[in-house]
C-alpha cells in the first residue's frame, strides 16, 4: 500500500492527527493495535445487570503492563483509600497498584471510555517553570494552540459555558453548558464559602443534537460507552470525517511491531501484525499516537548498534517524566439530597486553585470536580458493596434510603515530573510478538504530597459544608497507583538535548517522525483533562506534516 | 462484636478460632481437591444477608446461590472457601445451618461480620455479601423501590431532576 503518512493508535491523537492529514489532502493508512467496538451491541446499558458491566475488554483492548517502584508511604495523614464496607484498601507501607494504567486500545482509544471533559489548559500551564521555578515550560504558548482547542471542539461538539476565565476563546462554545444535576448544584451552594466557584464544565458530550448525532439523554454512564453517540469520542467524530474524505485506511487488530531505520534517520517501514500475518509497510512519514506508555515502549525497543538507547532517544528523555494522574476523591451521604445520581457526569467543575501557584506551598495546580456518577453511584450495587455495611432487612432498607443522596467531589493535580518515574522495558518479559512489556514507575513527590493533603483538606471543608457527616469513601493517589491521564514520556521542547520533539511533534532525531499523544506533554498542567489539548497538538501536527 | 448471639454465640466464639485455624490450613492447600459443600446452607446464608423485605425477595429467590456458583466455577480459590465455609456453618451449631431458627443464623452471620477479616467465617461474610449484592441489585426485580429503571438506557434520566 502506498500512501503519504503511516500513523499508529487510533485513539485521541491518532485520529484528530489522520483527520487533520486527509483534509489536508494527504492519504493516511491508521493501525491501531486494538479492535473496533460497536456501540449498540458493545455497551449493554439497555439491559438490567447493566451495573456489573464496566466498559468491555475484549482481546486486545488492554495492554498488559508491570508495574516498578511506585514509592513508599509515609505519615497517613488521612490520605489512605478507604470504603465504609471493606475498610482500608490499600497496604500500609508501599503505594500499591490500583486501578493501575485505565486505558482501552482500539478504534477511538481512550476516549471510548472516557467522560469527555474537554479542558483547554490554563494559559499559565504552559509556563509552569518560568512561574515556580519548577517543572518545564512548552515550547509554544496558549495563542499558538487556540485556533486548534476552537477547532476540535467544533469538531466534536463541545458543550461548555461562555465565562472561561483565564482560557480567553476566539470564538463561542459551538454548543451551550448542559445542566448541572442535584449534586452539582449542592456543591455550587457549598464551594460560595470556600473559594470553590463550581460552574459548568466544558463536555464533550451534546446538550443539543449536532451533525447528525443525538443530544445526550444523561444516562450518566459515560465510562462504560456511549451507545447514544452523542459523547465525542474520536471514533463518531474525527475517524467518520476522515473516512469521510476517502483519504483513510484504517486497520484495527494491528499491533506494530518494528520500526525500520533508513538514511539520514529516516523512518523508512514498519512491521504490524493482522490476521497473523507481519506486513512490512513503508512510508515517508510515521506518526506514533500510542499514548504515553506505548509510545516509548516501542522507540525504547528499536535498540540497535545505530540507536543503543532506542530510537528518538539521542537526549536519553525518551521514557523519562512521566506523570500519573494525581487524584482525591471522597464520598458522604448528605440527607435531604435526592437524585444526586442524575444529571451528566463531572457537570460542574471548580478552576479557583488550578493556575500555578494557587495552592500555597506548591506549584503547580488543581481543579475540583462533582463525581458522583464518575464513582458510578448511580446505581444501588456501588452503594451496598461501598458505602453502606450490614446485612439482612436493615441494610436492605437503608440502601433504599439513602440511594441518591451520594455526594462526591473529586481533585486532580500538577505532577512535577521526577528522576524516579519513567517507563522502562521490562528486562525478560514479552507480549506475544516479541516486544518487551513496558514497565511504568512512578513515585509521589513532596510537591504531590502537599497538593494531595490540600486536596483533601480542601475537599472534606467542602464536603461537610455541603451538609456530608461522615466519609464514608476516600480513593486517593497516595496509596494507590490509578491513572487514566499519563503524559511527558518524550516530551516536547526547543533543546535537543532536553527533550523529544519540538512544538510541532515533530521528533529531533528522525525528521519523518512524529508524536502526537500525551507522550509529548512537558507538564501535566493543573488537572486539566487532556484529550481537548491532545487532538489541538494533533491538529498542529497534521498542519506541519501537510506544509512539509 | 456488635452483637453477642446468647449461647451459641459464646459457642461459636470459642471454637472460632480452633475451627479456623484448621480450616485456614486445608484452605491454604490447594494441593487437596475442594469438597463439596450443601448447597441449601449457602443459600441459607445467602438469604440471611438478603432477606425477602416485603420491597424485593430474598437472594436466593433472584437467582444468587446459582451466580455465586457460576462465578466459583472458574475461581478455585472461592469455591474453596464456599466449601470450608458452609462446612463450618454446618458444625458451627448444633444442626446444619440451613436447619436453624432464624435468630440463631441472624446471630451466626452477625459474629461473622465483626470477626477477624483474616480468618475465613468474617472473609466468607465479606466476599459473599459483595457477590450477593451485585448479583441481586443487577437482577431486574431488585432495583424495586429505588428510583430507577431496570437500565439507563434507552431512556436516560433527562432533566428536570429537581
Amino acid at each position: 500500500m502506498i500512501v503519504d503518512v503511516v500513523i499508529v493508535g487510533a485513539g485521541a491523537g491518532g485520529a484528530a492527527a489522520a483527520f487533520g492529514l486527509c483534509e489536508q489532502g494527504l492519504s493516511v493508512l491508521l493501525l491501531d493495535a486494538g479492535p473496533r467496538f460497536d456501540p449498540v451491541t458493545d455497551y449493554p446499558l439497555d439491559a438490567p445487570g447493566w451495573e456489573r458491566r464496566g466498559f468491555p475488554a475484549p482481546k486486545g483492548s488492554r495492554a498488559t503492563i508491570r508495574y516498578g517502584d511506585l514509592g513508599d508511604l509515609g505519615d497517613d495523614d488521612g490520605l489512605a483509600s478507604f470504603n465504609a464496607v471493606a475498610g482500608r484498601l490499600g497496604d500500609a507501607r508501599k503505594r500499591i497498584v490500583g486501578a493501575g494504567y485505565s486505558h482501552v486500545m482500539g478504534v477511538g482509544g481512550s476516549t471510548l471510555h472516557y467522560t469527555g471533559e474537554a479542558h483547554r489548559m490554563h494559559p499559565d500551564a504552559l509556563r509552569l517553570n518560568t512561574l515556580t521555578g519548577m517543572g518545564t515550560d512548552w515550547p509554544l504558548d496558549y495563542a499558538a494552540l487556540e485556533p486548534f482547542y476552537t477547532r476540535v471542539e467544533h469538531l466534536i461538539g463541545v458543550a461548555g459555558p461562555e465565562d472561561t476565565g483565564a482560557r480567553w476563546r476566539s470564538a463561542p462554545y459551538p454548543l451551550p453548558p448542559h445542566p448541572l444535576g442535584p449534586a452539582a448544584l449542592r456543591l455550587v451552594q457549598a464551594g460560595a464559602a470556600h473559594g470553590l466557584t463550581f460552574q459548568p464544565n466544558a463536555r464533550a458530550a451534546l446538550s443539543e443534537p449536532y451533525e447528525g448525532r443525538p443530544a445526550c439523554n444523561y444516562c450518566a454512564q459515560c465510562q462504560r460507552g456511549c451507545p447514544l453517540g452523542d459523547k465525542g469520542s474520536a471514533d463518531v467524530t474525527f475517524l467518520p470525517k476522515a473516512l469521510a474524505t476517502g483519504r483513510l485506511t484504517l486497520i484495527a487488530d494491528a499491533p506494530v511491531v518494528a520500526l525500520h531505520t533508513g538514511a539520514n534517520g529516516r523512518i523508512v517501514a514498519l512491521d504490524y501484525i493482522h490476521d497473523g500475518a507481519r506486513t512490512r509497510q513503508e512510508t515517508p512519514v510515521l506518526v506514533l499516537a500510542g499514548g504515553a506508555v506505548q509510545t516509548p515502549r516501542l522507540l525504547l525497543a528499536q535498540r540497535d548498534a545505530d540507536h543503543p538507547q532506542g530510537l528518538a532517544n539521542g537526549s536519553g528523555q525518551v521514557g523519562r517524566n512521566f506523570m500519573e494522574t494525581l487524584v482525591w476523591a471522597a464520598t458522604g451521604l448528605v440527607p435531604g439530597l435526592t437524585g444526586s445520581h442524575l444529571g451528566l457526569p463531572a457537570d460542574a467543575v471548580a478552576w479557583d486553585f488550578n493556575a500555578p501557584g494557587a495552592v500555597p506551598g506548591a506549584a503547580g495546580g488543581v481543579r475540583f470536580t462533582q463525581a458522583v456518577q464518575e464513582m458510578a453511584l448511580t446505581g444501588p450495587v456501588s452503594y451496598g458493596t461501598r458505602l453502606i455495611d450490614g446485612f439482612g432487612a436493615p441494610f436492605k432498607a437503608r440502601l433504599r434510603q439513602a440511594f441518591g443522596s451520594a455526594l462526591s467531589v473529586s481533585a486532580i493535580a500538577e505532577v512535577i515530573p521526577d528522576a524516579r518515574s519513567r517507563i522502562t522495558l521490562h528486562g525478560t518479559e514479552t507480549d506475544a510478538h516479541g516486544l518487551p512489556l513496558p514497565v511504568i514507575q512512578s513515585v509521589l513527590t513532596d510537591n504531590s504530597l502537599t497538593l494531595l493533603r490540600f486536596m483533601a483538606a480542601k475537599g472534606r471543608t467542602l464536603l461537610q459544608s455541603a451538609g456530608v457527616g461522615s466519609v464514608l469513601e476516600q480513593a486517593t493517589s497516595w496509596d494507590m497507583f490509578g491513572a487514566t491521564h499519563v503524559f511527558g514520556t518524550a516530551r516536547m521542547g526547543h533543546d535537543a538535548a532536553q527533550s523529544v520533539v519540538n512544538d510541532t511533534g515533530r521528533c529531533h532525531d528522525h525528521p519523518n517522525l512524529w508524536i502526537a499523544d500525551a507522550s509529548v506533554f512537558p507538564s501535566s498542567g493543573g488537572g486539566e483533562s487532556p484529550s481537548l489539548t491532545i487532538q489541538a497538538l494533533a491538529l498542529r501536527t497534521a498542519r506541519a506534516i501537510a506544509a512539509g | 462484636m456488635a452483637y453477642l448471639p446468647g449461647r451459641r454465640g459464646v459457642l461459636i466464639t470459642a471454637l472460632s478460632a480452633l475451627f479456623v485455624s484448621g480450616w485456614a490450613g486445608r484452605f491454604a492447600s490447594a494441593q487437596q481437591p475442594v469438597p463439596p459443600h450443601d448447597p441449601r446452607t449457602l443459600a441459607a446464608f445467602l438469604d440471611v444477608l438478603l432477606p425477602d423485605d416485603g420491597v424485593t425477595p430474598a437472594a436466593s429467590a433472584l437467582g444468587v446461590p446459582g451466580g455465586i456458583e457460576d462465578i466459583a466455577g472458574d475461581v478455585e480459590p472461592l469455591r474453596r472457601l464456599i466449601a470450608l465455609a458452609c462446612d463450618w456453618l454446618d458444625q458451627v451449631a448444633d444442626a446444619p445451618f440451613h436447619a436453624l431458627a432464624d435468630a440463631d443464623k441472624q446471630a451466626i452471620v452477625a459474629w461473622m461480620s465483626t470477626a477477624d477479616y483474616n480468618e475465613i467465617p468474617r472473609r466468607f461474610y465479606h466476599l459473599m455479601r459483595q457477590l450477593a449484592v451485585e448479583l441481586a441489585y443487577s437482577h431486574a426485580t431488585g432495583v424495586a423501590g429505588l428510583p430507577l429503571a431496570a437500565a439507563p438506557q434507552p431512556m436516560g434520566y433527562p432533566p428536570p431532576w429537581g
